[in-house]
């Protein structure tokens, strides 16, 4: 074909949708300058076509322990085999954006480790990797703009350009053009709604919304890219994916934290009961939040939207003709009202959307200041203003459209531009073996003044914390998390603050409840929280667990030790205690011992490492060099385990 | 005769049967020259006096252990400093597999006065400088048949062995010796083989980090086409490259910490706020910024933007923060504006 020196495949291994965002940003940027770009996920490419390339983009995330996201670990497996040359990709160029959080310590691993290979195989790099960074005031995109620039630079020389365009001119093209949709609505007029017939069982409507929802969720989905590995399951998930939840009636809804408290932290317990489900220490509840009923209405209102009209979405896939895709049959789902869309899918009043919102927005706009206004905010010199605006305010999507009132943006670019509802995960705090039929998190509620001073909550929380116990049944399911409880004879060093303590709580309900008829290996434990009057978690249970010959007693070789940060005019941590007992904790380690780590992350995660190293450093009596291999050896065994969430 | 060996075989037992010694063989062959410079060495109880090796030549150690507690840190460290740098370790010694061990084993039965669990093992492994540690499948034949020979069926011990069985670790030496220098070389990878023709017959595998045994005991691998096909969840961990390898020290390093923007110290939480003694003139702005009841009673803009709200308002505007209001029409706050300023 004439035009196929000019095709560029952009591969993208997405864990949120971030990567996937700027993958078809590259591609919608590659399309204005008459480029063919094909934009794939990495889980419906195979590897082995990759020699067959002339000029691949790699758009790749790393998750917060430096793992890469689970679209890319096929494809990885496949790139590290020893067997590969060094001339495997002889003749294929690339270039490489990654996106990552140098909060966390394995900031932007999976884009430097690939980089690394795909040099090391032969490949070519066209422009030096771009990393993205979610601590940079302006996020990713703080890196990626200057990164594109300099990739349409290189493309302009590796790849000619076609006759009769020149670059100056569709420069100046892309700036005022606008992107085809990504998204088509059909319209069913004559479709009604069947969802509230004559049974008024309150039960039964929640599981058809749900369902509603949930056909809404997976429409979506299957118009946006090739279907994801969970949504094929069998009867075995039930209960453990989201398409097949429990409907759970809340049981118990308490503030553990002192009235007068900043920090409100709720207990919260769910019923489990006919449900038949199973979850071990370490699992997590899974949920989707439910929006407020009034800013639903307002936005209905605000974008002129009959919320009973039933609609389908599909893909146009206009843009980017190669792409994943429908993989479902658009046929087979029947349609769903807006309503549902709205509700489930556009979140409307949380999360804040990003520059290319406010670039289509001044398409649509008919006032002129406010067209000025948004072309100024999607500009590289609006991009500071922007950002005080928009992500400093945390300002949402309703916000946004009620503050630009002449922009009235059709259904299928308000589906593409609104950020997407996010399921949230809570670790589990409770054992069954004590709590039969039972799950229980330990959740604070997010709370906090912008720079403007406007209150803002966390949707989640503040959705849970208002939760009334027997009477809200909510749709939640188990999944694994990252912990795994180890078996009852291995000693255990925890380190939880806060909320971090969640996980915890259920290792050590499991812990008692095993000891009762056999021998348990003992447990060492460290809480931190601000003051003891006023947010000490769980308090009683912890010290009935230090007496006698319970599992923290010193009696047993554990303990429990426990940072008060405010209670005093220094700061004390979490980690200065670790290194207080560095002889207790090197013993357990020595009988085979296990550590865990759990909590907000920030600093602490990184403290407490480098506080564990110190211990070895101290106890082995040893190089530097040799205690940071000691712990990064822990690590691979699995006796070093962390789970942090922001 | 065994300072020349690149491989040495040994064990605490008397007898070692045969399919050991095969099984070296053919494992190592590439080191062994037909049996040249492979050594056996039985009723090694501690390393130094049997072996009158020269220190760091060895390029794999095995050791097959009969009697459990064998492989004490000190016996490992000793095995340390026979082995080359970057050479590999394979230990096999009868563990038991609970934590606890049951009361009839009774760990003063052995000479070495002591059972090990893996997480033992492993932790000796690590306190004598080991690093890479896999576990495999144990050969069979050794180990176990001493702890059901006559005197263990006497003890009343079960033959079924449940609770005492052989484990086999393999481990590698690190590539450097204390005081070794070396130089840093970006290109090439020592990870990716070179290109060959199909006319040479070679292992494709590095040699830079010493021997691979899985490699060699997978037989030869053919330059790249064979293995394109395999699917993926076929492929073995030892036939990956070691990705943490891939990264270089400035990497792993953190990047600097984003210069704090005048405009944007965030104080906890809670937000921005001036500090006591501010210097930024941020403290000035916030002065300016607060209204009097008299502007919300009766807003007015010489700008003409106050009134359309945070988007089109500059950063000294007063209303900042508040909604879309009329010039001259009284502002109701939002509730959520209502709460004191902590």
């Amino acid at each position: 074909m004439m035009m196929e020196h000019r095709r560029i495949l952009v591969l993208y291994a997405s864990q949120t949708g971030n990567a996937q965002d700027v993958a078809e940003r590259i591609g919608r940027e590659a399309l204005r300058r008459h480029y063919h770009p094909v934009v794939l996920s990495l889980s419906s490419y195979e590897p082995h076509w990759l020699p067959n390339e002339n000029m691949v983009i790699f758009v790749t995330s790393t998750t917060g322990q430096g793992d890469p996201p689970d679209a890319f670990k096929s494809f990885w497996k496949f790139m590290l085999q020893r067997s590969l040359t060094n001339k495997w990709l002889e003749g294929v160029q690339y270039g490489l954006f990654g996106l990552g959080d140098s909060g966390y310590q394995k900031y932007n691993v999976v884009a430097k480790k690939l980089d690394r290979r795909l040099l090391d195989l032969g490949a070519k790099f066209i422009v030096l990797k771009g990393l993205g960074d979610d601590q940079h005031p302006l996020g990713y995109e703080a890196a990626l703009d200057p990164w594109l620039d300099s990739l349409w630079l290189a493309l302009g020389e590796h790849i000619p350009f076609p006759s009769g365009f020149s670059d100056v001119e569709t420069e100046n093209a892309c700036l005022n053009q606008l992107d085809p949709p990504k998204y088509r609505i059909i319209y069913y007029p004559n479709e009604t709604s069947r969802l509230y017939g004559a049974s008024a069982d309150f039960h039964i409507n929640l599981r058809d919304i749900w369902d509603e929802h949930e056909k809404a969720r997976t429409m979506v989905e299957s118009a946006s890219g090739p279907l994801p590995v969970s949504l094929v399951c069998g009867s075995e998930s039930y209960g453990h994916v989201r398409h097949q939840p429990i409907f759970s009636r809340v049981l118990c809804n308490v503030r553990l934290t002192e009235e007068d408290h900043e920090q409100d932290v709720r207990h919260i317990e769910f019923d489990l009961r006919g449900s038949g489900v199973q979850y071990s220490p370490g699992d997590v509840i899974g949920m989707m939040p439910i929006q407020n009923a009034k800013t639903v209405e307002d936005f209905l209102k605000r974008c002129d939207l009959d919320p009973d009209v039933f609609v389908s979405v599909e893909s146009t896939g206009m843009v980017f003709p190669s792409s994943g895709g429908n993989n479902v049959n658009i046929g087979e789902m029947s349609p769903v009202r807006i309503r549902s869309f709205v509700e489930s899918v556009m979140d409307v009043d949380s999360a804040s959307p990003r520059r290319y919102l406010f670039e289509v927005m001044s398409h649509f706009a008919k006032a002129e200041h406010e067209k000025e206004r948004l072309q100024y905010f999607s500009s590289p010199e609006g991009r500071d203003d922007l950002y005080r605006y928009n992500q400093r305010e945390r300002r949402t999507l309703l916000e946004i459209l009620q503050d630009f009132p002449s922009v009235q943006l059709p259904l299928e670019w308000l589906l593409q531009l609104a950020p997407r509802l996010q399921p949230r995960y809570f670790s589990i705090s409770s054992s069954l073996k004590l709590h039969p039929n039972e799950a229980h998190i330990t959740v604070a509620v997010v709370s906090w003044i912008t720079p403007y001073k406007r209150k803002k909550t966390g949707l989640c929380s503040s959705w849970l914390s208002r939760l009334q116990p027997k009477q809200d049944v909510i749709p939640i399911w188990m999944t694994r998390g990252t912990f795994k409880h180890p078996p009852a004879s291995v000693p255990l060093i925890l380190v939880g603050p806060g909320t971090g303590c969640a996980p915890f709580h259920a290792f050590v309900e499991e812990r008692v409840a095993i000891a009762a008829t056999e021998p348990v290996a003992p447990v060492l434990f460290f809480f931190g929280c601000r003051k003891q009057a006023k947010d000490y978690l769980y308090k009683e249970f912890w010290l009935s667990c230090t007496k006698e010959d319970g599992i923290m007693s010193d009696k047993m070789g554990g303990g429990f030790v426990v940072a008060f940060s405010r209670d005093q005019p220094h700061k004390i941590y979490v980690q200065h205690k670790i290194l207080e007992e560095r002889e207790k904790i090197w013993n357990l380690l020595s009988s085979g011992g296990s550590v865990f780590v759990a909590g907000s992350a920030n600093k602490m995660p990184e403290d407490v490492a480098s506080a564990f190293k110190d211990v070895i450093l101290r106890e082995k009596k040893c190089s530097e060099v040799s205690a940071a291999s000691f712990m990064k050896q822990f690590e691979r065994l699995g006796r070093y385990n962390v789970e942090v969430w922001s | 005769m065994v300072g020349e060996a690149t491989v040495i075989l040994v064990t605490d037992a008397v007898v070692l049967p045969a399919t050991s010694v095969l099984w070296a063989l053919k494992a190592f062959e590439d080191k062994v020259a037909s049996g040249k410079n492979l050594a056996l060495v039985t009723q090694a109880t501690d390393l130094s006096e049997k072996l009158n090796t020269g220190s760091s030549s060895a390029e794999v150690l095995v050791s097959l252990a009969e009697t459990p507690g064998h492989h004490t840190t000190a016996w490992l460290a000793e095995a340390s400093k026979i082995l080359r740098p970057g050479g590999t370790l394979i230990i096999q010694e009868p563990i038991c597999r609970t934590q606890n061990p049951p009361p009839e084993l009774n760990p003063k039965r052995w000479k070495s006065g002591a059972i090990h669990t893996e997480a033992n093992l492993q932790m000796n492994l690590l306190l004598a400088g080991f690093m890479h540690l896999t576990t495999c499948e144990a050969l069979d034949g050794v180990g176990s048949s001493a702890i059901f020979s006559q005197e263990g069926l006497e003890s009343g011990l079960s033959v079924d062995g449940s609770a005492l069985q052989p484990l086999l670790i393999k481990a590698k030496k690190p590539e450097w010796e204390t005081g070794s220098s070396f130089t840093l070389n970006k290109s090439p990878s020592p990870y990716v083989p070179e290109e060959i023709s199909r006319n040479e017959a070679q292992v494709v595998c590095s040699s830079a980090d010493g021997t691979d045994i899985a490699q060699s005991i997978l037989g030869l691998k053919v330059n790249g086409a064979a293995s394109l096909q395999i699917p993926v969840s076929e492929i073995e961990a030892d036939e990956l490259v070691d990705e943490d390898a891939l990264l270089t020290e400035e990497d792993l390093a953190k990047p600097l910490p984003m210069p704090v923007d005048g405009d944007d110290c965030e104080v906890g939480k809670s937000g921005r706020k001036a500090c006591k003694n501010c210097t930024c003139g941020r403290a000035e702005l916030e002065e300016k910024g607060s209204l009097t009841a008299e502007q919300l009673q009766n807003p007015q803009s010489a700008c003409g933007n106050c009134g359309l709200g945070d988007a089109f308002r500059c950063s000294g505007c007063p209303y900042r923060g508040l909604p879309r209001f009329k010039l001259g029409e009284k502002i109701s706050l939002p509730g959520a504006l209502l709460t004191a300023d902590v």
